[in-house]
């Protein structure tokens, strides 16, 4: 999707709040990688963050909400969603949240970028039903 | 323990019949001949001094403490179980305050909590009590030897308490907390103030702080005690002052600015009637009710003004603002993280 749409939407990830931070309620390991502490500092989180990256080759520019949690809790994002502001700084689309809700999210963010750039989604190698970020 | 138990069995059941008036408790092996009480927190703080450059006295407390004590009908065999959270501490400087919750100082994230354990006692002659017991800090657990005064207990118009005083010295490397040590910096040595008041039995509601039962869940609101939601209402109504519903960040003490900031999720300075609502909904779900039908989701909905932000690009430094591609360019936000 960020290729297809790349110059016509900004898209960026928003680094929050781990999911399953291993001192969390609900610990969950990442096969092959240290246990992640919900980290306290922005450099901590900064840290995780670049291993997401890394790991999983995210070409997306990523952000990093502060180590206050707010822009995470403003969107109320726990555990992953996806949003898509429009060009009057309204929510367009609202994603449900994870893991049931993200691809649904996913699937409805495509929709709605076809159909505001249907040029640019005919040239698509990838159809909106499909929905990869 | 021993000596109370070999009293007991001298005198017969005779004595275990009059003291069972008591309603039971939940561990088994404090028998009716403790009184127990439990910590108020809202009442109780711990204390703690170390040298700044070498000679500048600097304090600090820990505002939240949990924990019971059993004073014993007969004998010197004061227990005390006491759990302090490490994310209540107070300096007065928010900096500082975050600092200490890292791996330089109490490492948090891992270490949420400092305990303490008895483990025996006796009366010294002047009437305070010698406790050895168990403390853990950092993971680390020492055995220490304090003296304890006991004030009470006393039947009060708020139902029967005890005070329990206590102060000491530790050396932080020994608990494996060398941060700024070496050059002099903070001194490895800590005097501590341990200052509680314990409410018989099932106390107060703010009491209501055992070891063990402040894990899961609510781990944010540094200081402010986020885990009662009822109190954290309580809180954030009384920030405004005039009343209007709505609370300007200039109405909110320095202290509560970082709960201000999670109230107001559009970050234009003031915390509306529905951000105040939206945090009520955030709050009546963590007080227990975990079904997906209770959850409600307090994200923005479509056609709301998205909540404006000033977010750091992890590769570069630079600052990026939502509002900047307000006219220019949607933009599509993936929240998520690692784990």
């Amino acid at each position: 999707m960020a290729a297809t749409y790349g110059d016509a939407a900004e898209f960026y990830v928003v680094y929050i709040k781990e999911a399953h931070a291993a001192d969390g309620d609900r610990p969950v390991p990442i096969p092959d990688e240290d246990p992640i502490y919900e980290p306290k500092s922005l450099v901590e989180r900064k840290a995780v963050a670049k291993k997401c990256v890394a790991k999983l080759n995210l070409e997306v520019p990523c952000l990093v909400d502060g180590i206050d949690n707010a822009v995470g809790e403003a969107y109320a994002a726990m555990p992953d969603r996806i949003f898509v502001v429009d060009m009057e700084g309204k929510i367009a689309v609202r994603g449900d949240p994870g893991p049931r809700g993200f691809k649904p999210g996913v699937d409805e963010t495509a929709r709605w970028l076809a159909k505001r750039f249907p040029d640019r989604a005919n040239s698509a190698s990838v159809q909106p039903e499909q929905g990869e970020g | 323990m021993r000596h109370s138990l070999s009293m007991a069995l001298l005198c017969g059941s005779g004595i275990l019949m009059l003291a069972g008036g008591r309603p039971a408790d939940a561990r088994d092996d404090v028998s009716a001949n403790y009184e127990t009480f439990t910590v108020d927190a809202v009442h109780s703080s711990v204390l703690f001094r170390v040298t700044h450059m070498g000679v500048g006295p600097f304090w600090g407390r820990f505002g939240t403490i949990g924990g019971t004590v059993d004073v014993p009908k007969d004998g010197d065999d004061l227990k005390l179980e006491l759990e302090v959270s490490i994310d209540s501490v107070d300096t007065g400087i928010s900096q500082l305050d975050e600092h200490l919750q890292t791996e330089d100082f109490f490492h948090a994230s891992k270490f949420p909590s400092a305990t303490f354990k008895s483990r025996s006692a006796r009366k010294n002659s002047d009437g305070t009590y010698r406790v050895s017991g168990d403390l853990t800090i950092r993971g680390v657990t020492k055995a220490v030897d304090v003296d304890v005064s006991l004030a009470g207990p006393v039947d009060t118009r708020r139902g029967r308490k005890c005070g329990i005083e206590t102060e000491f010295v530790l050396k932080r490397a020994e608990f494996e907390m060398m941060y700024g040590a070496q050059g002099g910096m903070v001194g490895d040595e800590v005097r501590l103030i341990v200052a509680l008041e314990a409410a018989a039995g099932q106390g107060p509601e703010e009491s209501a702080g055992g070891p063990g039962m402040r894990r899961g869940g609510m781990r944010a609101g540094r200081g402010m005690g986020m885990r009662d939601p009822k109190k954290m209402m309580e809180r954030i109504k009384s920030m405004d002052k005039n009343g209007d519903g709505k609370i300007e960040s200039s109405e909110v003490p320095e202290m509560m600015q970082r709960m201000f900031k999670r109230l107001d999720a559009n970050g234009d300075g003031v915390a509306d009637e529905k951000e105040i609502e939206a945090m009520q909904e955030r709050m009546r779900g963590r007080s227990g009710r975990n079904d997906q039908e209770s959850r409600r989701d307090d994200a923005p909905s479509v056609g709301a003004k998205a909540p404006a932000f000033k977010l750091k690009l992890l590769a570069s430094e630079e600052t990026v603002e939502l509002a900047s591609f307000k006219g220019k360019k949607p933009v599509v936000l993936i929240f998520g993280s690692y784990t």
